[in-house]
């Protein structure tokens, strides 16, 4: 069953049976979301908790303009952007290079090369990689949202969004180089 | 871009399906009890809003059998107005209108 017939069958018979299709179908992914992003089993089991109340609390408000799932992960994300402004009490989590003018030297590494990491090289690049670079990457390759939805979610222009998942590209292949010489010699 | 999952999203996907049936159901349980919380507190609303409101109808010198009514009509799910009060000012003694003349 697609979500939207859950979701239109949960709001007409208020049945938990249909929350729990989207709870199962979803807790896995959102669970490995904020682990990936807090790096906490602890934090992001209380944080997957929340976000699925948020979720339940909000389910007559998703406009089915986006995905389901976009609107799930951009609730996800919100979550754990906020959980990390807290705990580095740091109001501006993109703000390092975004406001930063673009250098134009840097050459942008394309979709195809990050698209061809393999997923052992790629899981150690994104630990290594800051907060705000893995969540744009990850929103960008994990859950192609759109600039515009990436743009909402971290509060900046498009054109911020465009030359932070520029950077953050870099960011990744300079990291898979260090982790990894031999592949890239 | 194709349909085929990309890196990223296999590797969502192999994250996902390591993650231990425990610990999924073990937040199911925290997740329901914070809903029946939430049911909780809306029943505990349901109940008391309309004493609240009888209670600040008094304090303010009201009639507080109207305010029932309002406060029946708010928690009514047939959403009928709440009765008005009566539009005449307070009734005279037996013969009053006789006695002032």
């Amino acid at each position: 069953m697609k979500d939207l017939k859950v979701i239109h069958n949960y709001l007409e018979s208020q049945a938990t049976a249909c929350f729990k299709i989207l709870y199962d179908r979803y807790f896995g992914k959102i669970y490995a979301k904020c682990i990936s992003i807090l790096k906490d089993e602890v934090v992001a089991q209380d944080a997957t908790q929340e976000i699925f109340t948020k979720i339940f609390l909000n389910l007559s408000r998703f406009k089915e303009q986006a995905r389901f799932s976009t609107w799930v992960y951009s609730i996800t994300y919100n979550y754990c952007i906020d959980h990390i402004r807290r705990k580095k009490k740091q109001k501006d989590l993109f703000a390092e290079d975004v406001d930063q003018l673009p250098d134009l030297a840097e050459e942008e590494i394309s979709d195809k090369i990050i698209l061809e990491i393999e997923l052992n090289e790629l899981a150690s690049v994104l630990e290594h990689l800051p907060d705000s670079d893995r969540m744009v990457l990850l929103m960008k390759y994990q859950d192609r949202m759109s600039i515009k939805e990436i743009s909402e979610i971290i509060e900046k222009t498009e054109s911020a969004v465009k030359m932070k998942i520029k950077r953050a590209k870099a960011k990744a292949q300079q990291t898979r180089a260090a982790l990894f010489p031999q592949i890239l010699t | 871009m194709e349909d085929e999952p990309n890196n990223f999203e296999q590797l969502l996907e192999l994250q996902s399906r390591a993650v231990h049936p425990e610990l999924q159901q073990r937040t199911e349980e925290g997740l329901f009890e914070t809903f029946e919380s939430l049911r909780l507190v809306g029943q505990l609303l349901d109940i008391f809003v309309p004493k609240m409101v009888n209670v600040l109808v008094a304090a303010t010198g009201g009639d507080i059998s109207s305010a029932d009514e309002t406060a029946d009509a708010f928690n009514s799910d047939t959403k009928t107005p709440p009765v008005p009060p009566r539009p005449e000012g307070p009734t005279l003694p037996d013969g009053g209108a006789n006695e002032i003349r």
